[in-house]
């Protein structure tokens, strides 16, 4: 059995993972306190200013060791950099946003996908409820209660009009809806006390153009499933 | 600056917007850029040495993925840990694509001050006075240490050597003072005191 470290070595092992948050310890207290002590840290790096005034004798810092700055550019440097500063910095903040704002259309599109997402898997299970042996209607014993159903195609039915108008996510998904449009349609129209044989045409239809199984598969790809 | 979405309040806690933004709410990605686009930023600026055009790129892959792939995290994770995991990810495959080592990080360049730092954009001369006072809460080794690693950016071997100790006891005071910091930060904000 390893002994467990000393505190000292301990936080010395501590203070060399905390830039490697991919070999943090799989403890969430633990790895809540290390990100925590890496924004501070990150800060200081970025931000050794707050440290100056604690230290009115120390050495002092220089502009950056990233560029060897020559002395004989430093009067050039007095004008430049303040400028190339603030153009870098309205640069940065502009790219920034845009990067931002680029995400947030993508947040907008992964919205629209759910939506089309949940038309395509409330319809796969509105055809997979419609395969099962419903109740009998009450005023006709002979006839299929599909009032339920009927209720659902009508809602997905008014959906699927707005998601048409919206746009769709692929050729591939437009073709679907196209089809499960026409069927929920079908549903619609028909009465909810529906004829057995009229039920077994729209299972059918409903086979012979794999709906079922389409509407799931897109479903499951719009949601990110598959990713 | 752009302001956040209105529909939360902008204290909630990034765990109650990565619960959001599983359950479908993408608005909830706004506020984890809100709130970590400047830590992953300098984290990526220190583990790619300042490569500001490539930084700017990881920054917008890591919320890419946080996006995309939202749904593989583990309730019960600090949002932090895997945000920086997926920077730290996204540095390593960079480095990776272009055959290069990963420097020790010791050897890392500080960010160029004269390039926008993670905390330049939000309410930075109120964190930086309470980082200040936090600061003066440190013990004077510990003061001397935080000073010499990053005010003046010595490597933990040299300041060893100045201050005749180990290696790893300057490790070890730097993580302490990072600690302390933190606590003495968390005190002077927490409204109970």
């Amino acid at each position: 059995m390893t002994p467990e470290p000393d505190p000292l070595t301990r936080d010395a092992q501590a203070f060399d993972l905390l830039e490697h948050p991919e070999a943090w310890p799989e403890d969430p207290a633990l790895q809540a306190e290390l990100a925590a002590l890496l924004e501070l840290h990150l800060a200081l790096h970025a931000h050794p200013e707050v440290g100056e005034d604690l230290d009115a004798t120390g050495p002092v810092r220089p502009l950056s060791r990233s560029f060897p700055w020559l002395m004989s550019a430093a009067a050039v440097l007095l004008v430049a950099v303040p400028l190339a500063y603030h153009a870098q910095n309205v640069r940065t903040m502009a790219e920034m946003s845009r990067n931002q704002a680029r995400i947030q259309d993508l947040a907008q599109k992964r919205g629209q996908d759910r939506l089309w997402a949940g038309f395509f898997q409330q319809s796969s299970l509105l055809i997979q409820d419609f395969a099962k042996r419903p109740a009998a209607c009450t005023s006709d014993k002979d006839n299929e209660d599909r009032s339920a159903e009927r209720e659902v195609a009508f809602a997905l039915l008014q959906a699927s009009h707005k998601l048409s108008a919206q746009g769709a996510p692929g050729p591939d998904a437009e073709a679907v809806r196209s089809d499960l449009h026409a069927w929920l349609m079908e549903l619609t129209l028909e009465d909810p006390c529906l004829d057995p044989r009229r039920a077994q045409e729209l299972r059918q239809w409903a086979n012979a153009h794999n709906l079922e199984d389409e509407a799931q598969r897109l479903g499951n790809l719009l949601k990110g499933e598959t990713l | 600056m752009t302001a956040g979405p209105a529909l939360e309040p902008l204290e909630a806690s990034p765990e109650t917007w990565m619960t959001r933004l599983k359950g479908g709410h993408e608005e909830a990605l706004a506020h984890l850029m809100a709130r970590f686009e400047k830590p992953v930023f300098a984290f990526l600026h220190r583990r790619l040495q300042g490569e500001t055009g490539v930084v700017q790129e990881l920054t917008q892959e890591v919320f890419l993925k946080c996006l995309l792939h939202c749904q593989r995290f583990e309730d019960g994770r600090p949002v932090a840990a895997w945000i920086f995991t997926l920077a730290a990810n996204a540095a390593t495959d960079h480095l990776r694509k272009r055959g290069r080592e990963l420097p020790p990080p010791e050897s890392f360049d500080a960010p160029d001050p004269h390039q926008a730092s993670p905390w330049d954009m939000v309410d930075q001369s109120r964190k930086l006075r309470a980082l200040k006072e936090a600061m003066g809460g440190l013990t004077p080794r510990q003061r001397d240490m935080v000073l010499a690693y990053y005010v003046h950016e010595h490597a933990v071997k040299r300041i060893a050597e100045d201050l005749g100790c180990a290696e790893g006891t300057v490790k070890a005071t730097l993580f302490q003072s990072l600690a302390k910091l933190r606590k003495n930060l968390e005190v002077k904000h927490d409204p109970r005191t």
